[in-house]
């Protein structure tokens, strides 16, 4: 039997915290999809010249949303 | 025809994508349209009602700095207060892209047959209304405070006879020449009907 010392429990507890930052980052990241997917939507609803920028940016935040997960599961 | 639109004055209107006043645009498409139908008002929310997202924006940008004088993540290990900051910032960078592409593609749009509202009221719902310009039965415009007045805009309420009977372009630049070009749009349908030009 291990002992049961702070020390463990402190480790049980960020491992928990660990999982509970995973699972919330990768719903972030079905999020970040929706975005990209309705922008291209929204961009073949309307198309005034300024779709570029905005799939762009859609596009980086999905990246970004995609590159956190992996970083928090790399660090954490 | 066309001249029926270029004999009244039209405020200075640029052809900018980001304008909200677009008189005559050239480069707009939309889902819907028919190929000769010619788009001749695009309308969006007045830029100043942009004015409490943006704030609220550079608010959550600044937000997390206090945590450099005041360390209230303490609690947490370095690598969780990391993460914790790098998505905070995600976050705002999604909000303020919803915020901004939905006064972006929240338009109104006037064809020389046609008005359309193309509401998107967020992420996953879409809503298009449109009524014939000949159904159009009344139309009104409403400016309802001090700074509408001093920035001229205001809502344009248009009741029609068509199956939904009321559109509403909310917080338009210009409403009284929205108004206008709505009455002259509808004159020049009742004269192709006289003369036996409908489309």
């Amino acid at each position: 039997m291990f002992p049961i010392t702070p020390e463990a429990i402190s480790a049980d507890i960020w491992i928990v915290a660990k999982v509970f930052f995973l699972v919330g980052l990768s719903l972030y990241d079905v999020f970040a999809f929706v975005i990209v997917r309705q922008v291209d939507q929204m961009t073949k609803t309307l198309e005034v010249g300024f779709e570029t920028p905005i799939r762009i940016f859609a596009f980086l935040h999905l990246i970004a949303a995609f590159s956190l997960t992996l970083f928090a599961l790399m660090v954490l | 025809m066309a001249a029926a639109h270029t004999k009244h004055t039209h405020p200075k209107t640029s052809q900018s994508p980001l304008a909200a006043y677009c008189y005559n645009p050239t480069h707009v498409h939309f889902i819907g349209a028919d190929r000769d139908e010619k788009v001749h008002l695009l309308l969006r929310r007045h830029p100043i009602t942009n004015v409490p997202w943006i704030l609220s924006s550079i608010l959550l940008i600044f937000l997390p700095l206090p945590l450099v004088y005041f360390p209230l993540l303490t609690f947490m290990p370095e690598r969780f207060v990391i993460v914790t900051i790098l998505f905070w910032y995600l976050a705002t960078s999604a909000y303020i892209l919803e915020r901004f592409i939905t006064w972006f593609f929240n338009v109104y749009i006037v064809t020389d047959e046609r008005v359309f509202d193309v509401d998107f009221h967020n992420l996953v719902y879409r809503e298009i209304s449109d009524a014939n310009i000949d159904a159009i039965q009344d139309v009104t415009v409403i400016i309802g405070s001090v700074i509408r007045t001093t920035l001229d805009y205001g809502d344009v309420v248009i009741q029609t006879s068509a199956e939904i009977p009321q559109i509403e372009f909310q917080a338009v630049p210009h409403p009284d020449q929205v108004a206008q070009v709505l009455r002259d749009l509808r004159v020049q349908e009742e004269q192709e009907k006289i003369e036996g030009r409908v489309r």
